[in-house]
């Protein structure tokens, strides 16, 4: 019956802590129009939550902003101007505060890539579907238009790819680093083994 | 139990890298051939229990087993986690190279004085045994818990608040640890009692 009786106290004490816990931490950025997102995990794929992200300029070390993961590991913040005017490289910073630290580069490229113009870009598409859509157009003016609706289809097709694409890229960096598996371990071992063998040998030539 | 590259300042670095070279050292004195199979088997089931993750509730554990390697092994822990530590580092990344050091203190160390402090229990037998056994596993990974928040707090950040965050999130792996060391060892003195008695043939393991 006591034993029992501890068995159970056992289990509930580890049922009721049971805090996520695995080797390794991973951060993950990505801009998705005038954001960017930041995304935390264990290397397991559990969400890293409530762990401070800080997120640096890449090339000089400077913080430029502090923020918090949610529940579900996720943080966003707006490209704040400065960056986005002088195309800083973003170094993101994900320290759990035990001992767990990942980090991320996201290149200007990456999270500008069509927002240079983007605004009169925009503002141009979407003149040119009013234009299409309120006017009879003339055959210059619609040769005009064609272009512009390359324009409007190219962006389109950026920002679908973009969106469609994050999951993806996210997908592939977490799968880069699945725990190690079952052939892993088994070489671990092996070398462990292998160790021994020379250890040894060392010490029985030692011996004669 | 694994601190990442870059956090740990470098005073740190280098005091832990020390210690464990000095550790290691007396480890590979006290180890004679008829032992260096006992080292890799512990160094070897050292490796894979951490990583082992069983999931539990809505996280996952893994055993540490340094309790078990230290009551075993004596110094010899030193090298065996060492090894097990520098292939986890080097195969998945886990810890790094650069903080091997104190990564391999912050574990062989607890280790080495769950030795000293219950090899006289676990000789004596019957529920002191048992006692010892759980007390191995379970003061083994409390103190690691301690030392990693010390390093953690000589480099950064307040000692209190990180050292509670990281016995907490340890507590449940201490209760299990306790428990397996403790049906570990019993079942090894039973099996094999030669694996313990190296010590009592005199010093440094030799016949």
């Amino acid at each position: 019956m006591k034993r029992i009786s501890s068995v159970l106290v056992l289990v509930l004490v580890l049922l009721s802590v049971s805090p996520s816990r695995a080797h390794k931490v991973k951060v993950f950025a990505y801009g998705e129009g005038e954001k960017i997102i930041t995304k935390s995990y264990f290397s397991n794929g559990k969400a890293v939550m409530h762990s401070s992200i800080t997120v640096e300029d890449g090339s000089t070390g400077k913080t430029l902003l502090h923020g918090e993961s949610d529940k579900d590991g996720l943080f966003e913040f707006s490209i704040p101007p400065i960056v986005r005017q002088e195309r800083i490289g973003l170094k993101i910073i994900l320290n759990t505060g035990e001992g767990h630290r990942a980090e991320w580069l996201l290149s200007a490229d990456e999270y500008l890539e069509d927002s240079g113009g983007d605004l009169q870009r925009e503002t141009a598409a979407s003149r040119s579907v009013v234009v299409k859509d309120v006017e009879q157009v003339s055959l210059s003016s619609a040769i005009r238009q064609s272009s512009c609706d390359e324009e409007v289809i190219s962006r389109i097709v950026d920002d679908a790819l973009d969106r469609k694409l994050a999951p993806l890229k996210e997908m592939l960096q977490q799968s880069r680093d699945s725990g190690p598996d079952f052939r892993d371990i088994l070489g671990g071992i092996g070398w462990i083994i292998g160790l021994a063998g020379i250890a040894a040998y060392v010490s029985s030539k030692k011996k004669k | 139990m694994h601190i990442s590259e870059g956090i740990l300042a470098a005073p740190v670095l280098i005091g832990g890298g020390v210690l464990t070279v000095a550790g290691t050292a007396i480890g590979l004195k006290s180890i004679d051939t008829e032992r260096i199979m006992s080292v890799a088997m512990l160094s070897a089931a050292f490796f894979v229990a951490s990583l082992i993750h069983v999931p539990l509730g809505p996280g996952s554990i893994h055993l540490l087993l340094n309790g078990l390697l230290g009551i075993i092994l004596g110094w010899a822990a030193f090298p065996a986690i060492l090894i097990a530590l520098l292939l986890q580092a080097i195969l998945f990344q886990y810890g790094g190279v650069v903080v091997l050091g104190v990564n391999t203190l912050i574990q062989a160390f607890p280790a080495v004085l769950c030795y000293y402090v219950l090899r006289p229990g676990l000789s004596k037998g019957g529920n002191s045994r048992k006692a010892a056994g759980f007390l191995g596993g379970f003061l083994s990974v409390f103190l690691s818990s301690l030392l990693m928040a010390l390093s953690l707090a000589l480099s950064d950040e307040g000692f209190v608040q990180t050292a509670r965050i990281v016995v907490v999130a340890n507590v449940p792996i201490m209760i299990i640890e306790g428990v397996v060391t403790m049906f570990a060892v019993s079942f090894i003195i039973k099996v094999q009692p030669e694996i313990l008695a190296w010590k009592s043939y005199g010093k440094e393991g030799r016949k």
